[in-house]
Formats: C-alpha cells, structure tokens, sequence
C-alpha cells in the first residue's frame, strides 16, 4: 500500500513539473491583443527619474522576451499614479504569460519593483 | 546563542532554496540567481561552521587524553640499557696506566691528520708539474742549447792528446775562440 501512494505521489510530481516548466506555445492570432496593467513602486530612484520611465524600460524590455509586440506607448491608468499599462500585439500564449509577467516582475531595474495587476484580451476592433 | 545561530543558517538555507525553485517556475531570472546566491553563502557558512564544529570537538577529545606517559613507554624507558658515552675521555686519577688511552687516541687521530696533510701535499705538487709547463720548459731549455753542429767544447779540445786541425769543426771553434 505504502509503495503504490509513493508512486502516485512520484507520478504526480512528475505531471505537476512538467505542466508547470514545460514551455507550450500556441498561435493566438495575428490580431490579438493584450493588455497589461501593472503597478510600479520604487524607492530611493533617481531624482530626475519618473516612475513611468522606470515602469516603460522594465515593461519595454520585456517584450523582447516573448513573441510580441508593443502596440502604442506605455500609458498611465487613468485615475491612478503608479498603474500603467501597455498594450501587446499578438496577444500571448500560457507560457508568454507566464514568461512576460516573470519579466515585469524581475528585478531587473534598479529601485523598481512592478506587479502585475492583470492581463486581459483585448477583443480586436 | 549557538542554536539560534544554526536555526538562522538552516532557515536561511531552506528558505533560500525554496525561494530559488519558485523564482525559477515564475521566470524571474534575476530572483532565482539572487536566491541561489544566498542559498551557496548559506550553505558554505553551515559547512564551514559544521567542519569548526568537528575540529573543536577532535581538540577537546585531544586535550582529555591522559598523558602520553603510558605504561609502554615507561617499562621501554626502564628497561633501556644505559650506555656510558665517551667513556674513554674519562680519566680516573688513581688509575696510572689507564691514562694513556686519552694520549694514544690523540696520537692516532694526529696520525691521521699528519698523513691527510702530506697527501694533499703531495697532490698539490703534483698538480704543479703539467704537460703545458713542460713544454714551456723544454722551449726554455732549447733557447740555452747548444747550436747544432757544435758537438766539442774547449775543455775537450785542448784535453785531446793531439789536436786534429784538419777537422773543420775544431777549426771553426778555435778560430772563434781567439
């Protein structure tokens, strides 16, 4: 009994590494888009360094990692002072998702820190 | 103290490693390599301060051992046969034929010393005599020789009971000599 729960737990494990490392991509249309909000926060910046420059190199940058691309400027949430958002052309699959937000997430630039507040398909006009 | 220090090693070791693995599923690179940082610091502090531990426990074991004056060592050191050194160079005053031993000793070595010096000596001399000082020698002595052909002195001319003129050789010499 205790050899066949060690090896479903091993099986298990197995399945549960593989659905969460192995990268599987997917089409999702030329015209797809996403748009991603995130909510920047940094401390101790340079004086004559904005909040949205900081959030636009990190959120730039990032975009070189999947397969995508910048459609428009990074642009603050309307109402808000640390979201912005930004918008990706195609859209991404699970695994640019999971890629992309890694990225934004990062510490990648120095006295930032951003959070991904949501990723939502944008339906094409 | 020491425990709270190997709980905050050991934690910090978890939950780096914990921290690394997660970074990496999220594909935050720079997390996972700041955590795995950690997690090697970690690591080496606990094994070095695991390797101190050790070492203080083989020096504390060291130091309890009893003396290192076992009973072997001691019968060994009983048991040796006490040797009198130099036993010659001790004199006994009552003892007046057993004093030469000091004298014949000395005698024997200055012996020896005599016979080392004359045969360096002699190789030093020898060495004075080589094939190239000969023949500067033998160029020295064909300076000072006799000229060929002249085989006769005036000793030997005027001993002769008659002097034989016709031979151009005593000629010759007798009428440079005058």
């Amino acid at each position: 009994m205790a050899s066949v729960t060690l090896l479903v737990v091993v099986l298990g494990g197995i399945y549960f590494l593989r659905q969460a490392t192995m990268s599987t991509h997917y089409a999702t249309g030329a015209d797809s888009r996403l748009v991603v909000v995130v909510q920047a926060a940094s401390n101790r910046a340079e004086p004559r360094t904005t909040l949205h420059e900081l959030a636009e190199a990190q959120v730039s940058t990032c975009v070189l990692h999947v397969a995508s691309e910048r459609d428009g400027e990074v642009e603050p949430v309307p109402g808000t002072d640390d979201r912005f958002m930004v918008t990706l052309r195609p859209s991404l699959d699970s695994t640019d998702r999971k890629q992309y937000e890694g990225c934004v997430e990062d510490w990648s630039v120095d006295h930032l820190r951003l959070h991904v507040v949501s990723m939502t398909d944008e339906v094409a006009r | 103290m020491k425990a709270i220090a190997w709980l905050v090693a050991g934690a910090t070791l978890v939950a780096a490693a914990v921290y690394t693995v997660v970074s990496l599923a999220r594909w935050e690179w720079n997390r996972a390599l700041f955590f795995a940082i950690v997690f090697v610091a970690a690591e080496m502090g606990l094994a070095v301060a695991l390797v101190l531990h050790r070492l203080a426990r083989v020096e504390a074991m060291v130091t309890d051992l009893p003396p290192p004056d076992s009973g072997a060592r001691r019968a060994l050191r009983d048991t040796r046969d006490e040797q009198e050194r130099f036993a010659w160079l001790r004199v006994d005053p009552t003892d007046v034929v057993g004093r030469t031993s000091v004298f014949i000793t000395l005698l024997v070595g200055g012996g020896v010393l005599l016979s080392g010096g004359a045969w360096l000596i002699d190789k030093l001399a020898s060495s004075t005599v080589d094939p190239r000082r000969e023949q500067r020698l033998g160029r020295e002595l064909d300076a000072i020789a006799y000229r060929p052909g002249l085989l006769v002195d005036e000793v030997d001319v005027l001993a002769r009971p008659s002097l034989d003129r016709d031979d151009p050789r005593v000629r010759s010499f007798l009428g440079s000599s005058r």
